[in-house]
C-alpha cells in the first residue's frame, strides 16, 4: 500500500515535466507564430508589414456649411444647398436581412433612378458584397434633399422597424442600416446671372471662394471644416478613430451686403441694353449711396457676342485705366482750391480745338474748337485744351502742389472697399524718370495714369457729400445665424477734402455739364442730375488708339440739390460699334435709365408737395369711409353726420362713400361728403394712412409716406388726372 | 522548537520570481505609456491625467499590498481560505444586483473614483479554496470520483456567477485549474480530450467539416490497421470506431453550435480567427490592427513611443487587453520574445517552486497560480497574434488596470510568501 502510494506520487510528480514540456511547446508555438506573422504570413498577397505601410491615417474632412450672402433687403444672393450621394455598404447588413429586402431595394432604385434594371441593381449589390470594396454608390449623381427624404423610407435606410424577431424572441438580424448619404454642398445663386461677378464664385474642388465677395470674405463664409481621423485599411475600409481627436464642422458666417437687388437689376439691364446697342466690349455700373458709401449695385458685364453677356470681370474695382475727362473734376477742384478764382470770370482761349504745346498735341473733341471759354465752361464742355491752359497757368510752376491736391482728394490710394482686387491707382511721380515738363498736361485731363472706376466714383461722391469723402462699402454686417459677428460702419473723412466754396462751385459746374454741356440727355429728368462725361482713348500696344473705339463713362450723382446716390457708368466701345461714340451718347443714357428707375423706385426721393387746400374748408379734422365716420362720431359724441339714405332702406353701406368733417362754429363738426373720382387724384388729406393706401393702391399706385398720423400733404395735387402717374408720396402728421 | 520565522519581511523570498515580476510590471507600465502616448499632445509618464500616470498609482498601491501580504502570517490563508472564498462569492452575487456597468458587463464595484472587478479576485479566492480542500489528506483525485464533486462545485459556482455578469473571458480562466488538477492526479485523458476538442473546433472553422470527417475516418482506419492483432480483437476496433464517431459528431456538433447557437457577436469573434476581414469593423478590427502592429515591428521594432499603428487609440483595449501589440510594434520580435521568455520563465519558476513545497496546500495553490498566469498569457498573446479568438482578458502585470494588477500581484505574492515559509512547515502530502 505504502509502496503503491509512493510510486503513484512519483508518477504524479512526473506530470510536472509534462506540464513544463507543454508550456515550453506552446511558448515555441507563440514565438514561431510571431516570426510567421512578421516574416512569412501573406494575407491576400501582402505581408502584414506591407499592410502596415498600406494602412495609413487619413484626415477625413467634413465640409462645413458655407455662409449665405444676402442683399440689403434680405434677398439671398448666394447660398449653399446640400446634395447627397446615396451610398450603400454592401458588406454591412446581415445576410438574412439582405435576402429579405434586396428585391424591395432594387425595385425602389429602378423607380427612383432607373439607370439599371432590377436585376442589374441586384447584381451590382451582390457583386460588391462579394468583391473587394464594401461601399457602393447607388446613383452616380448627387440627389436633392427631397429625394433624400423619400429614400430615407426605403429598406436599408429606414430606422426602427426592421428588426425581425423570431417566435422565441431572438433577434434574427440587427445590422440593417447599410444605406447612408454623403453630403456635398453646392453653391447656388438665386438671382444668377445677376451680380455674378460681384457675389463671386466658389471653387467646386475645395469649396473656397474664387472671386468676388465669395473670395473677399472667404474666411468668414467658409466656417471651419470638421476633421476626423480615419485609418484606411486595404480594400478601402475606413475605420474611424476615437472621437476625441475629431473636430465638428462649424458653419460659416453670413454676409449681409449693401447691394439692393432692385438697383442691381436696374443697373444690369440698362448696361446690358447699351452694350448690345453699341456692340460694346464690356462695361460696368456702380451705384452708391452718397452719405454712407454703401454700394447699392455693382454690375460688370462682358459681351461675348450678340445678346450674350457674362459677369466675369470686376472692371469696377480692378480695371486701372486712364479715366479720361472725368478726371478734369480733380484738376478743376485743385485750381479752385489753389487760386480762389471766380470760374465765371477767368477766361481761356481754346482756339480752334488744336494745340501743340512743346511737341505735345492737345485736341478738343468739338469740331472747330470752343474758342474762348470761362473756367466753368472748360469743365462743362470738357475742353482738353482749356484744362491744359488752366493747368499751365496755375500749376506748371508748382507741380508738387497739384500732386498734393490729388493726394488730398484721396486719389493716390485705394479706397479700401472691403472687396478683393481693387487696383492701386497710379499717378506719375515727380521722381519718375519719365516725368517731363509737360507731364502735368495729360494728367490734367485724365491720361497717363491708372484709376479704377470705383476710385473716380469716390471723388464724385465726395463732391456730392459736400466735400466729405466716404469709403465705398459693400458689406454691412457679418452674422452668425442671428448673432452679429461684425458690423462695418461707414467711414467718412472727419474733414472735407476741399473748401466749401470749391464744392459749391464744382457742384454748379457738374450740373452745368447736364444743363449746358456734354450730357444734355440728362436734362429732361424730373430731378436734377450733376455729373461729368469722360471719353478716353484706349491704350493698345502702348499707344493711344482712338480708332479702336473709346472707353466712355459718365459719373455723377442725383438728385443734384439733395444728392442721395452717386453712380458711375463705364462702357468700353468696340470698333464695330463706331469709333466716334462719345460718352454723352453712350454712357449718359445708361446713367439716365438707372437714375430714372432708382428715382421711381426710391420713394424717399419724392418730396410731397405742400398744397394749399383748394376748395376744402380748413381745417379738415378727419376724413374716412362714411360708415366708419358715423361710428366714430357717435363714440366721440360729435354731432352725427347725415344718415346715409342707402342705410335707411336697408341696402348695405357703399364702401366707396367717403366723408370728411371740419370744425365749424361753436365746436360743431360740419360733415360733407367727399367725392373720390376714379380718373382724378383724390384729396387724401385728413384720412388715415389705411384709407389712403386703400384708395390709392386700388388705383394701382405705389404709395410712399413720411411721418405718422393723418395725411396732411400729398405729392400729386387733388383733382389732377391720374393718367400716367404711378407713384404718390404722402406726408402724415 | 521550530526555527524563528519572519526575521525580515523578505527573508527567503524567491528573488528570481520577484525579479521577473518587477520586470513585467515596469515593462508593462512603459508600454501603457507608449500605447496612450500621442505625439500631438505629449504627456509625461507621471501625468495623472492619463493612463500611464494612473497605472503608476496602481503600482504604488500594489507595493503596499505586497508588504501587507508579506506581513500577514502564511497560516492565515490556510485558515481563512473558505472564508475568503465565501466572501468573494457573496461579492460576485452582490455585483450582479448592485454593480456598475462598464463596457457592457455588470461586474464592477465602484469605490470612490475607482472601479474594482470582483471577478479578477475570484480566481484567487477559488485557488485558495481548492488548495484548502485538496490539502485534506483524505481527498484523492486518483482513487475516488466522489471528490471531484466538491471540486467542481468550488470552481463552477464563481464561474457561473461571472458568466451571469457577462464576463465570458474571466469565466474561461477557470479552465486553467485543469493544470493543477492534472498535476494532482486527474486522469490525463480529460485534458487530452479537451485539447483534441479545441483542435477540432479550430479545424472546423478552417476546413470543411466533410474533409475533417474524412480525415478522422482515414486516421481511424490507419489506427485499426496498425493495431496489434490482440488489441484489435480485444475490442480495439470497436473503441477506435466509437472514438472516431464521437469526434465526427463533435465536428458536426461544433459546426451546428457555431452557426446556430452562438450569438452573432460571439460567432464573429471566432470567425475572425480564420479571416479577420470577415468583420473588419467589428471583431476583426482588433485582430487586423494587432497583426499589422506586430507584423510591422520586425526584428527590433520601431522604438519606444515610435509606434504608429498603436497610436490614436485604434483599439480601445490598446493599453489593456492588446498591450502586447505595443510591445510587438515598438520592440519588435526581440521585445516580444523577451516578454514571452519572461512569462515562460515565471511560470516554470512557479512550477519548480510548487514542486518543492512541503505542504499540499502550498503546492496546489502554486499550481493554481501557475495555471492562471499561463492561461492568461496564452489566451491574451494568442489572441493578439491570431491564434485564439478575441477573449477579453488582460495580460498579467502588463495590462492597464488596477483590479488586474492587484489580483495577479496578490495571487503571486501569497504564493511567494508561502514559499518563503517553506523551511518552517512540516511536510504533509
Amino acid at each position: 500500500m505504502k509502496k503503491g502510494n509512493t510510486s503513484e506520487k512519483e508518477a504524479l510528480m512526473k506530470r510536472a515535466y509534462v506540464v513544463a514540456t507543454i508550456l515550453v511547446l506552446l511558448a515555441v508555438v507563440v514565438v514561431g507564430r510571431l516570426v510567421w506573422i512578421q516574416r512569412v504570413a501573406v494575407y491576400k498577397g501582402k505581408t502584414w508589414k506591407e499592410r502596415a505601410e498600406a494602412s495609413t491615417m487619413r484626415m477625413d474632412t467634413t465640409q462645413a456649411m458655407r455662409g449665405n450672402i444676402y442683399a440689403s433687403d434680405g434677398s439671398l444672393l448666394a447660398t449653399s444647398i446640400p446634395y447627397y450621394y446615396v451610398v450603400f455598404d454592401a458588406k454591412y447588413p446581415d445576410s438574412l436581412f439582405l435576402a429579405h429586402h434586396l428585391d424591395a431595394l432594387a425595385d425602389s432604385l429602378v423607380s427612383a433612378f432607373g439607370r439599371h434594371t432590377k436585376s442589374g441593381y441586384k447584381s451590382m449589390i451582390e457583386k460588391t458584397r462579394k468583391g473587394g470594396r464594401s461601399t457602393l454608390r447607388l446613383h452616380p449623381r448627387a440627389i436633392s434633399y427631397r429625394t433624400r427624404e423619400r429614400i430615407k423610407r426605403w429598406p436599408f435606410f429606414r430606422r426602427g422597424d426592421d428588426t425581425l424577431k423570431a417566435a422565441n424572441g431572438k433577434i434574427l438580424y440587427r445590422k440593417t442600416i447599410a444605406g447612408k448619404f454623403t453630403t456635398e454642398y453646392r453653391r447656388y445663386r438665386p438671382f444668377s446671372p445677376m451680380a455674378d461677378r460681384t457675389v463671386g464664385t466658389v471653387n467646386s474642388e475645395n469649396g473656397r471662394g474664387r472671386v468676388g465677395l465669395e473670395a473677399s470674405f472667404d474666411r468668414q463664409l467658409a466656417g471651419t471644416n470638421g476633421a476626423s481621423w480615419v485609418q484606411v485599411l486595404p480594400r478601402g475600409v475606413r475605420l474611424p478613430v476615437s472621437d476625441e481627436f475629431n473636430l465638428h464642422p462649424e458653419p460659416g458666417h453670413d454676409i449681409h451686403t449693401t447691394l439692393d437687388i432692385n438697383f442691381q437689376d436696374v443697373a444690369e439691364s440698362s448696361l446690358k441694353k447699351a452694350l448690345e446697342k453699341y456692340q460694346a466690349n464690356f462695361g460696368c455700373v456702380i451705384v452708391m449711396e452718397v452719405a454712407t458709401g454703401k454700394i447699392k449695385a455693382l454690375s460688370n458685364l462682358t459681351r461675348k457676342g450678340a445678346g450674350q453677356f457674362v459677369d466675369d470681370q470686376n472692371y469696377a474695382l480692378a480695371m486701372g485705366a486712364d479715366p479720361g475727362s472725368t478726371f478734369k473734376l480733380a484738376t478743376m477742384m485743385a485750381v479752385l482750391e489753389e487760386t480762389g478764382i471766380d470760374p465765371e470770370k477767368v477766361w481761356v482761349d481754346t482756339g480752334k480745338g488744336r494745340l501743340v504745346y512743346r511737341g505735345l498735341a492737345i485736341n478738343d473733341a468739338h469740331r472747330g474748337g470752343f474758342g474762348k471759354l470761362t473756367a466753368s465752361q472748360v469743365l462743362e464742355k470738357s475742353s482738353n485744351i482749356g484744362t491744359h491752359l488752366l493747368m499751365q497757368r496755375y500749376f506748371y510752376s508748382k507741380p508738387d502742389k497739384y500732386l498734393a491736391y490729388l493726394e488730398k482728394f484721396r486719389l493716390k490710394n485705394r479706397t479700401g472697399v472691403h472687396m478683393q482686387g481693387e487696383a492701386a491707382p497710379f499717378l506719375r511721380d515727380r521722381d519718375s524718370k519719365l516725368w517731363g515738363k509737360t507731364s502735368l498736361t495729360p494728367m490734367s485731363y485724365g491720361y497717363d495714369m491708372r484709376m479704377a472706376p470705383i476710385q473716380i466714383l469716390a471723388l464724385y461722391n465726395a463732391v456730392a457729400n459736400q466735400g466729405y469723402w466716404v469709403r465705398p462699402m459693400i458689406v454691412e454686417q457679418i452674422r452668425s445665424s442671428s448673432e452679429i459677428v461684425n458690423t462695418y460702419e461707414p467711414y467718412v473723412t472727419p474733414s472735407p477734402i476741399c473748401s466749401e466754396r470749391t464744392i459749391r462751385l464744382v457742384q454748379g459746374m457738374l450740373e452745368g455739364v447736364v444743363q449746358r454741356g456734354t450730357a444734355p440727355e440728362l436734362k429732361a429728368s424730373p430731378y436734377r442730375v450733376a455729373g461729368k462725361t469722360g471719353t478716353a482713348q484706349k491704350i493698345v500696344d502702348g499707344k493711344y488708339m482712338a480708332r479702336r473705339g473709346l472707353r466712355v463713362s459718365f459719373v455723377g450723382y442725383f438728385p443734384a440739390d439733395r444728392p442721395k446716390y452717386s453712380c458711375l457708368v463705364m462702357v468700353d466701345n468696340s470698333i464695330a460699334g463706331g469709333s466716334d461714340l462719345y460718352a454723352g451718347e453712350v454712357a449718359a443714357p445708361v446713367f439716365k435709365q438707372v437714375a430714372d428707375r432708382i428715382y421711381a423706385y426710391d420713394l424717399s426721393l419724392h418730396e410731397p408737395a405742400q398744397l394749399a387746400p383748394a376748395g376744402v374748408p380748413a381745417p379738415v379734422k378727419w376724413a374716412g369711409r362714411a360708415d366708419e365716420v358715423e361710428v366714430m362720431a357717435k363714440v366721440l359724441n360729435l354731432n352725427t353726420p347725415p344718415e346715409d339714405e342707402s342705410d335707411s332702406d336697408g341696402t348695405p353701406a357703399d364702401s366707396n362713400r367717403w366723408m370728411q368733417g371740419s370744425t365749424a362754429s361753436e365746436g360743431k363738426t360740419k360733415w360733407v361728403a367727399r367725392s373720390v373720382e376714379k380718373a382724378q387724384v383724390p384729396d387724401l388729406r385728413g384720412m388715415s394712412l389705411r384709407d389712403a393706401l386703400f384708395i390709392m393702391e386700388n388705383r394701382g399706385f405705389r404709395v410712399g409716406f413720411k411721418g405718422s398720423g393723418k395725411v396732411v400733404s400729398q405729392s400729386l395735387a387733388p383733382g389732377a388726372s391720374i393718367a400716367g402717374a404711378k407713384r404718390i408720396m404722402l406726408g402724415l402728421e | 522548537m521550530a526555527p524563528r520565522k519572519n526575521k525580515t519581511l523578505t527573508q527567503n523570498l524567491d528573488w528570481i520570481a520577484v525579479l521577473i515580476y518587477i520586470l513585467c510590471v515596469l515593462i508593462g507600465w512603459f508600454n501603457i505609456y507608449a500605447a496612450v502616448y500621442s505625439p500631438e499632445v505629449p504627456t509625461d509618464i507621471f501625468d495623472l491625467s492619463h493612463r500611464a500616470g494612473v497605472q503608476m498609482m496602481w503600482i504604488g498601491t500594489t507595493v503596499l499590498l505586497i508588504i501587507c501580504i508579506l506581513v500577514v502570517d502564511y497560516k492565515f490563508y490556510d485558515t481563512f481560505a473558505y472564508v475568503i472564498y465565501g466572501l468573494f462569492v457573496l461579492l460576485l452575487i452582490a455585483v450582479l444586483f448592485a454593480g456598475s456597468e462598464i463596457n457592457g458587463s455588470r461586474s464592477w464595484i465602484k469605490v470612490g473614483a475607482f472601479s474594482i472587478q470582483p471577478a479578477e479576485f475570484a480566481k484567487l479566492a477559488t485557488s485558495l479554496a481548492l488548495a484548502k480542500y485538496l490539502s485534506d489528506p483524505a481527498v484523492s483525485l486518483t482513487r475516488s470520483w466522489k471528490d471531484y464533486v466538491p471540486i467542481a462545485g468550488i470552481i463552477c459556482l464563481p464561474a457561473l456567477l461571472i458568466l451571469l455578469s457577462n464576463e465570458t473571458g474571466s469565466m474561461l480562466v477557470f479552465a486553467s485549474f485543469a493544470v493543477m488538477l492534472y498535476r494532482e492526479g486527474m486522469p490525463g485523458i480529460i485534458p487530452a480530450v479537451g485539447m483534441v476538442m479545441a483542435i477540432l473546433i479550430v479545424l472546423t472553422l478552417l476546413v470543411l467539416k466533410w474533409f475533417i470527417a474524412l480525415g478522422i475516418l482515414v486516421v481511424a482506419g490507419l489506427v485499426i490497421w496498425l493495431m496489434p492483432k490482440g488489441t484489435r480483437k480485444n475490442g480495439g476496433t470497436t473503441a477506435t470506431v466509437v472514438v472516431a464517431g464521437l469526434m465526427i459528431a463533435v465536428v458536426f456538433g461544433m459546426d451546428f453550435f457555431i452557426n446556430n447557437v452562438l450569438q452573432k457577436h460571439q460567432r464573429s469573434r471566432i470567425m475572425v480567427l480564420v479571416d479577420p476581414y470577415s468583420d473588419p469593423r467589428g471583431a476583426g478590427w482588433n485582430v487586423i490592427q494587432s497583426k499589422i502592429a506586430i507584423g510591422s515591428g520586425r526584428l527590433a521594432g520601431k522604438g519606444f513611443l515610435e509606434g504608429t499603428q498603436t497610436k490614436f487609440d485604434f483599439v480601445p483595449e490598446q493599453s489593456t487587453d492588446f498591450i502586447f501589440c505595443t510591445v510587438g510594434e515598438e520592440h519588435g520580435f526581440i521585445g516580444s520574445a523577451v516578454v514571452v521568455c519572461l512569462f515562460v520563465g515565471l511560470i516554470m519558476r512557479l512550477v519548480v517552486l510548487a514542486e518543492r513545497q512541503r505542504t499540499r496546500f502550498a503546492r496546489v495553490y502554486g499550481y493554481c497560480v501557475a495555471g492562471i498566469i499561463f492561461f492568461h498569457f496564452m489566451i491574451n498573446i494568442g489572441m493578439t497574434i491570431g491564434l485564439m479568438p478575441v477573449i477579453g482578458i488582460p495580460l498579467p502585470f502588463f495590462s492597464y488596470g488596477g483590479s488586474s494588477l492587484w489580483s495577479f500581484s496578490i495571487l503571486l505574492f501569497i504564493f511567494l510568501k508561502m514559499d518563503s515559509q517553506r523551511p518552517y512547515t512540516l511536510s504533509r502530502t
